[in-house]
């Protein structure tokens, strides 16, 4: 990869970043299940599936752009897949209520007005406990999650990847190595936190009404990305 | 042969891990269910618990888990000419002192700090609600940090992932903490805080800050919690954790496709998982019914 | 007579309304530009101190505790306005801009190493302000102090992750046994510890800036004592340095300890070893 691509690479991975933390579905009161989604804070939840996501990409790291991406890709949606199977099984059988989304039960999703969940066609509406706003994970925010632990991991190997074949001529390969995972991670972690302003706390992921506030998000990392990356380029290849 | 044998011993240390990290995160309220713990003495139920605030679950056990490391990365360098094994395992033990101190010292002044932001709550410092609390508290992040490191050691040396271990330690340590802060809490938070409200309904935002002051006998502790999240809440963080790492590692040890061959097997797993999720929520919406008064 | 004490009056007077009476002693809270300028201040002196010569590390550890004081209380200002996000998140993304800038110095063509410290602490500044502007113009939060406390705490958290660097790494003795890239991730995690705790361990309707500040001077000799224990581990060479930043660090660690609980007597409700609280309805 040329230092160019490397830097317009390192763009389009905090951009992704900033993307991912829509889809994922987190809200902090989840943990009292008082409300649908993973029972973290997005950030949080955000930079835990990114890291799982960058160390199960630096096992390829040899064998090419296309390995690191996909090997980036499932281990964050493994990690969110697993996530959620615990954190519906802990609702299940520690709380005693079934997976809902509140936002569907009253009506505001947005696919309109039914209250049904948009992939199997259950019905929320009378299995929320009245007084929250849903709990556990019902299936469509499942599945947005999964696709956005894939984003997400998919932008953390691009930023791994591309500060690896910045610093590879000048270093010697172990410290190339943790050094790029260092600020990957560091990359990962402030473009994680952007969104989180706009999403003041939880989402229901990619079928709630908080999605309309992506462009913002997106024009924000895309800005404090390409600052990021032309500090980073001028660091390592002008001076 | 030394992949696979890599990936069972990682499987293991992450499952223990996962134990304790929850039972350590229930030992002195932290993280989500802190807020409910915060709120109390707001509405008038002036408790006895360790206000352990000292941040969200994941920075925080990336911390413990990322000193006790460097310091073991360190140690090794000095010891390792006595034998490999026995060097890791004792620096290890060392580190995890060294982060145990800095635990100890963050969960104290938190405790201190919160209480006095609540003067006008008229909510005592008890320092034996404190005092007793923080040994167990201790002993779980001992435990923590300890399984972490070795974790980190087996992940960078057995399962050869090209970074250094202080940085695997501070991927996995974000890791655990999100996972035991998505999974265990639920369980101190809508279930072991809110003992004398119904079981089979969340918490409505009405009720939010009314939680158990007396417990079994007399009044309650922080104590008193991981007695009852151990048989739960951390063993599904192990399960979550421990299958996380397990699973991923031992998608390694295929190699039918090349390099493809991982990403194959774990995309079978994801499929396999999920398809299990949507059973289970069948399987409850079917058995539990429609909320009833 | 009466006349000295009527212009003795008057000089008091107009002493108490001058401007330098103001700075000096008027200020009830310290406010974010000036705790700023002292770290900045402060911290580029104790930076080149350790460049220029080991030995001054231990006087340059104490000149590096206002850059902690500096951050936390940048995210005090910005969490006070109730962000939704946490605490938490703040520090982590402060820290994560000026660690992530500190970490550009290491791969900086020997060359030009003249450049650093200053192109990485003004490079963290622009980011900070550039994230403030966003979230202010383009995300529309209506927290009037996020630019400017956006800048302040990722420059802060980029002065000290650039003293942590050059005390672990610029020694001129060769003898070493491991490179400095396996401590990156400690500098970064502990300090986005030390400085977003002081105000999320102090959160609540009684929590004052006083209070706060000598929490975080507290856990500034933490910190650094922490680095002291890594130094000493590092290589043979700094083996003095990491043992005198031990001692300094601990002895401002008692130090700070009785002022922050003197503040924290003041405070409190009511101290007891044990007891029930008082019987509710």
């Amino acid at each position: 990869m040329e230092p160019l691509t490397a830097m317009f690479a390192i763009i389009l991975g905090g951009v992704l970043v900033g993307i991912c933390v829509h889809f994922i579905p987190a809200s902090a009161t989840g943990a009292m299940s008082a409300a649908t989604g993973i029972a973290t804070g997005p950030s949080m939840l955000s930079a835990g599936a990114g890291m799982a996501g960058i160390l199960s990409a630096a096992y390829s790291m040899d064998s090419g752009l296309a390995v690191v991406l996909a090997s980036g890709a499932t281990g964050s949606a493994l990690m969110m897949v697993l996530t959620i199977l615990g954190g519906n099984i802990a609702n299940a059988f520690g709380t005693g209520v079934s997976p809902a989304s509140g936002q569907t039960a009253s009506g505001q999703s947005i696919l309109g007005k039914s209250t049904k969940d948009a992939i199997t066609g259950w019905d929320q509406k009378p299995y929320i406990s009245p007084g929250t706003d849903g709990h556990g994970m019902p299936v469509q925010t499942h599945i947005s999650g999964l696709i956005g632990a894939f984003i997400g991991g998919i932008g953390g190997a691009l930023v791994l990847f591309a500060v690896y074949t910045l610093l590879a001529p000048i270093l010697k390969p172990e410290a190339a190595f943790t050094i790029a995972g260092v600020i990957g991670a560091g990359v990962f972690l402030i473009n994680s936190v952007l969104p989180a302003y706009t999403l003041v706390g939880k989402t229901e992921g990619m079928f709630d009404q908080k999605i309309r506030r992506t462009p913002k998000t997106l024009i924000s990392c895309l800005i404090v990305s390409t600052v990021i990356a032309v500090l980073i380029y001028s660091a390592a290849v002008v001076i | 042969m030394l992949p696979l044998l890599g990936t069972v011993l990682a499987g293991l240390l992450a499952f223990l891990a996962g134990i304790f990290e929850d039972s350590e995160s229930n030992a002195g309220s932290a993280s989500n269910p802190n807020s409910q713990v915060q709120l109390a003495p707001q509405i008038g139920h002036r408790h006895r618990y360790f206000n352990k605030a000292i941040s969200g679950e994941p920075p925080a056990n990336a911390l413990w888990a990322t000193t006790a490391a460097t310091v073991a990365v360190l140690l090794v360098a000095k010891f390792e000419t006595f034998n490999p094994v026995y060097s890791v395992i004792f620096s290890s033990v060392i580190g995890a002192l060294v982060s145990t101190l800095l635990l100890g010292l963050y969960g104290i002044f938190s405790h201190i700090s919160r209480v006095a932001s609540m003067k006008t709550f008229k909510q005592t410092l008890y320092w034996d609600a404190l005092y007793s609390a923080l040994p167990l508290d201790l002993s779980f992040g001992f435990l923590t940090a300890f399984s972490l490191t070795l974790l980190s050691f087996t992940a960078g040396m057995m399962l050869n992932n090209p970074f250094s271990v202080p940085l695997i330690a501070f991927m996995l340590g974000i890791t655990i903490g999100t996972i035991g802060s998505s999974t265990g809490d639920i369980h101190y938070g809508a279930e072991r805080l809110y003992q004398h409200h119904i079981f089979g309904s969340g918490i409505p935002i009405s009720n939010q800050g009314d939680i158990d002051v007396k417990g079994e006998y007399g009044y309650r502790n922080s104590v008193d919690t991981p007695y009852f999240t151990l048989r739960f809440g951390a063993t599904i963080t192990a399960f979550t954790f421990g299958l996380l790492i397990f699973l991923d590692s031992l998608s390694r040890v295929f190699v039918f496709a090349g390099a493809w061959s991982s990403v194959i097997v774990e995309l079978g797993m994801i499929l396999i998982i999920f398809i299990v999720t949507v059973y289970l929520e069948k399987y409850t919406r079917d058995r539990y019914g429609p909320y009833t008064r | 007579m009466n006349m000295d004490i009527k212009k003795l009056e008057q000089i008091c007077v107009h002493l108490r309304s001058s401007a330098v009476y103001k700075f000096l002693c008027i200020n009830k809270e310290f406010t974010s530009p000036q705790l700023y300028l002292i770290a900045l201040v402060l911290g580029l002196i104790a930076i080149l101190m350790v460049k220029f010569s080991h030995s001054l590390t231990p006087i340059a550890v104490i000149l590096i505790w206002p850059a902690f004081l500096c951050g936390a209380n940048a995210v005090r200002q910005v969490a006070r306005y109730g962000l939704g996000t946490g605490t938490a998140s703040i520090g982590y993304w402060g820290t994560a801009v000026g660690a992530t800038m500190a970490f550009t110095s290491q791969f900086i063509n020997p060359a030009y190493n003249f450049v650093s410290p200053y192109f990485e602490i003004f490079g963290a500044l622009i980011v900070g302000a550039v994230t403030g502007i966003c979230a202010q113009k383009i995300i529309k939060m209506k927290i009037p102090v996020m630019i400017r406390d956006s800048a302040v705490l990722a420059s802060s958290t980029a002065i000290i992750a650039m003293f942590f660097l050059a005390m672990l790494t610029e020694y001129s003795a060769q003898v070493f046994t491991l490179d400095a890239y396996i401590t990156y991730p400690l500098i970064y995690i502990a300090i986005t510890l030390a400085i977003l705790h002081p105000f999320n361990g102090s959160m609540g309707a009684g929590e004052n800036q006083k209070r706060t500040l000598r929490l975080s001077a507290l856990e500034a000799s933490m910190t650094t004592g922490l680095f002291g224990l890594i130094a000493l581990l590092f290589s043979e060479a700094l083996f003095l340095t990491g043992v005198s930043v031990i001692i300094v660090s601990t002895a401002g660690f008692f130090i700070f300890v009785k002022r922050w609980f003197a503040a924290v007597k003041e405070d409190t409700y009511e101290f007891a070893w044990t007891g029930y609280p008082p019987a509710e309805h």
